[in-house]
């Protein structure tokens, strides 16, 4: 077993509520552990990833000492009492506040959560669909956040989650490991912002799991800002039902090898699906993104942009895959994506990956790899704008069109800055 | 002001410009005319140093300062501006945006001021007024989805924002009704001033009825071959090209050989 694994097992979770049914959810996880080779990029879903920095560290436990997070002048004003803070894998109850939110809608920490609701745990995220690294967190994440409205709840306050770490020491590589849940009830609306922040060396191994009832809609900004020298995985998996809407932004900056596989099931008819993600990257830096849309129900709408920035000698890797099934008809999916290389060592992997089984659809994709413009930059530069302006303002527009999309005002403007 | 002598410039193995030779001096209005493919959009894009284009020969000169050692954005921030022919789009970023920053550069250049968002916001209404442009265009990006008209419109907003000593205006007529191109011509002729000098690239005499040009270049396959005052553009109005081609020789049809102490 390689030490990551031997590592997480090693450490002791916090136990939550519903003991029985959460005990045999993590003995199913860390039998998938024990059973599934690694991850390794001779696998077709691994392919372009180079792992072996990640398996090579020593891991060991977070510091629970105090944190030196400076916390609040980074965070954003309008969450200011409807946050889940967790500094190093535990809530901090200094920096989260939930008070700005009504009774009946359920922001807590798993730890805190009703017993009925922890049940959802792995109904989407179960241990053998996924890979290793979510399993270690199914294993063993000891809290998370929890958003669950009822029926018929409309949210507009946003719901904001930050895992910050920073308890690194001896130069063991500690491991994190944050999960989110959320369900939304029939007709139920919210907003949820995810962040992730730290400092040093660690590994991040999250698992975010979503079921939108029917007509829910949910709005989610996902902010990827490790620490350059961390390590960034992260699972996702979302049902939607029918006539609900999923709508979503990832912005990826952070950690020295980052690798998101979110999956999202289009359940019932109507249903819409937007998701836009921006990753920049440099120096030796990797960000892979393998994600999957899975029209499963006829008469949905789906939309992908993805874009990458790459500079230094980093590395962008793209696997969007959209499987249209065969009772999928009058399905609409489109996927974009597009990439800057600003420098000759830059690399993308970008493969779309349509398998459609219904005849009746429109699917459109499209990929781009480039350098910026030699006329745009001509054109700025003839106004007078240096190269270095020039190129600035061409990577902020490039950029623009997914961060404007971030619906959190404060969250939006410092991400443009 | 500008001089220009024995240009040579080509693209690729192409060349385009084949010994120019022009004197700009401040208060006067210069027109460049001639036929589809003589080389007028060239001339205009290496004096505002264009890095596709390879100058072979020859020299430019601006306000004293060697032009051909200077990159686009330092001629530009000497005071040369270009209105393109086909101005491009760039997607993503706001006009307002790109416009406050370059009035910035320039001012900066100049030791004065930069404005901020608020203060800059009265500047650019003062000058959207002069060209006539709803102000609903500076939210937009940067030309983009803007129609030929439009995208003219903006050029010659960029121009009475950073006010250039030399403006080269290469086609302003194209894609322009009646009305805008009275619009526009009318406000470059208020951005005129004795120290300041037009470069007027067209192939249609119909702007030098609002910008009335002092002299008149004709440009023919990467010479000139004729020059004289602003009536030659009545007069190929009138004959066409072809007048001046079938007399091509350099030196002939010398009506006055207009601003070459420039
Ligand atoms: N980017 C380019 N690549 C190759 N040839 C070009 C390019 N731009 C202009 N040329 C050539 O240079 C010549 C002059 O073009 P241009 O300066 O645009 O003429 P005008 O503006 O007078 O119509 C033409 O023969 C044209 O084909
Ligand atoms: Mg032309």
């Amino acid at each position: 077993m390689a030490e990551i694994a031997r590592a997480a097992l090693h450490q002791t979770a916090l136990s939550l509520p519903c003991p029985a049914f959460c005990g045999a959810l993590r003995k199913r996880a860390e039998e998938e552990i024990h059973t599934k080779p690694l991850p390794t990029s001779d696998q077709e879903d691994w392919k372009y990833l180079d792992l072996s920095d990640v398996y090579s560290k020593t891991y060991g436990q977070a510091s629970c000492g105090p944190s030196s997070y400076p916390a609040t002048e980074c965070l954003s004003p309008e969450t200011a009492r409807s946050r889940l803070h967790f500094v190093n894998g535990r809530l901090n109850s200094g920096l989260s506040d939930t008070t700005a939110l009504p009774n009946n809608i359920h922001f807590s920490s798993l730890a805190q959560a009703a017993p009925g609701i922890i049940e959802h745990l792995g109904k989407l995220a179960w241990p053998d669909s996924i890979d290793t690294f979510a399993n270690i967190n199914t294993a063993r994440f000891s809290d998370g956040a929890l958003v669950y409205i009822s029926s018929g709840h409309s949210l507009e306050t946003p719901l904001h989650v930050v895992f910050h770490s920073d308890g690194a020491e001896r130069g063991e590589c500690p491991i994190m490991l944050p999960r989110i849940l959320v369900v939304l009830e029939q007709g139920a609306k919210a907003y949820l912002v995810e962040e992730y922040s730290g400092s040093g060396k660690y590994l991040t191994s999250s698992v975010v799991e979503i079921i939108l009832g029917e007509g829910a809609s949910l709005r989610h900004d996902r902010i990827q800002r490790e620490s350059c020298d961390a390590f960034h995985f992260c699972t996702l998996r979302a049902n939607v039902a029918k006539s609900s809407a999923y709508s979503s932004t990832l912005i990826s900056l952070g950690a020295a090898i980052s690798r998101h596989n979110p999956q999202f099931t289009l359940k019932g008819e109507m249903s819409e699906l937007e998701l836009t993600g921006l990753s920049i990257i440099n120096a030796a830096q990797t960000a892979d993104m393998h994600s999957l849309i899975d029209h499963a129900a006829p008469n949905c709408v789906s939309g992908q942009l993805q874009k990458y920035i790459i500079g230094g000698s980093a590395h962008g890797i793209f696997n969007g895959q959209i499987l249209v099934r065969q009772g999928a008809q009058q399905t609409n999916a489109n996927q974009s994506s597009r990439n800057l290389l600003l420098s000759e060592r830059a690399r993308i992997d970008a493969k779309p990956q349509l398998e459609i089984l219904a005849d009746d659809v429109k699917c459109g994709h499209g990929a781009t790899i480039g350098q910026l413009n030699q006329d745009e930059l001509f054109y700025l530069q003839s106004r007078g704008l240096d190269m270095n302006s020039a190129r600035n303002l061409l990577l902020a527009g490039f950029s623009a069109e997914v961060i404007n999309r971030v619906a959190l005002p404060s969250l939006r403007q410092a991400l443009l800055q | 002001m500008l001089k220009i002598k024995n240009l040579m410039a080509q693209i690729g193995n192409n060349q385009v410009l084949k010994g120019i030779d022009l004197g700009v001096a401040p208060g006067e209005i210069h027109a460049v005319m001639g036929p589809n493919g003589s080389g007028k959009s060239t001339l205009g894009k290496v004096l505002a140093g264009h890095p596709s284009f390879e100058v072979t020969a020859g020299e430019i000169f601006f306000d004293g300062k060697n032009l051909l050692e200077l990159t686009a954005d330092e001629r530009a921030r000497a005071g040369i501006f270009m209105g393109f022919q086909h101005p491009i789009e760039v997607p993503g970023v706001s006009n307002s945006q790109f416009l406050r920053l370059a009035y910035n550069k320039k001012a900066e250049g100049l030791g004065q001021d930069e404005l901020d968002p608020l203060e800059f916001d009265d500047f650019i209404r003062e000058k959207l007024k002069l060209v006539k442009m709803d102000p609903a265009f500076l939210d937009r990006s940067l030309n983009e989805g803007f129609s030929g008209g439009e995208r003219k419109r903006n050029e010659i907003l960029q121009m009475s924002v950073l006010e250039p000593k030399l403006a080269i205006l290469d086609e302003l007529d194209s894609g322009l009704d009646i009305d805008a191109l009275k619009v526009l011509g009318e406000a470059v002729m208020t951005l005129m001033r004795p120290d300041r000098a037009l470069l007027i690239i067209t192939h249609f005499p119909r702007i030098l009825e609002t910008i009335k040009p002092d002299y008149i270049h004709v440009l023919f396959d990467g010479k000139f071959v004729a020059r004289g005052g602003g009536e030659l553009a009545f007069e190929l109005e009138e004959k066409g090209y072809d007048w001046i081609q079938a007399k091509a020789n350099p030196g002939d049809i010398d009506v006055h050989p207009g601003g070459l102490d420039g």
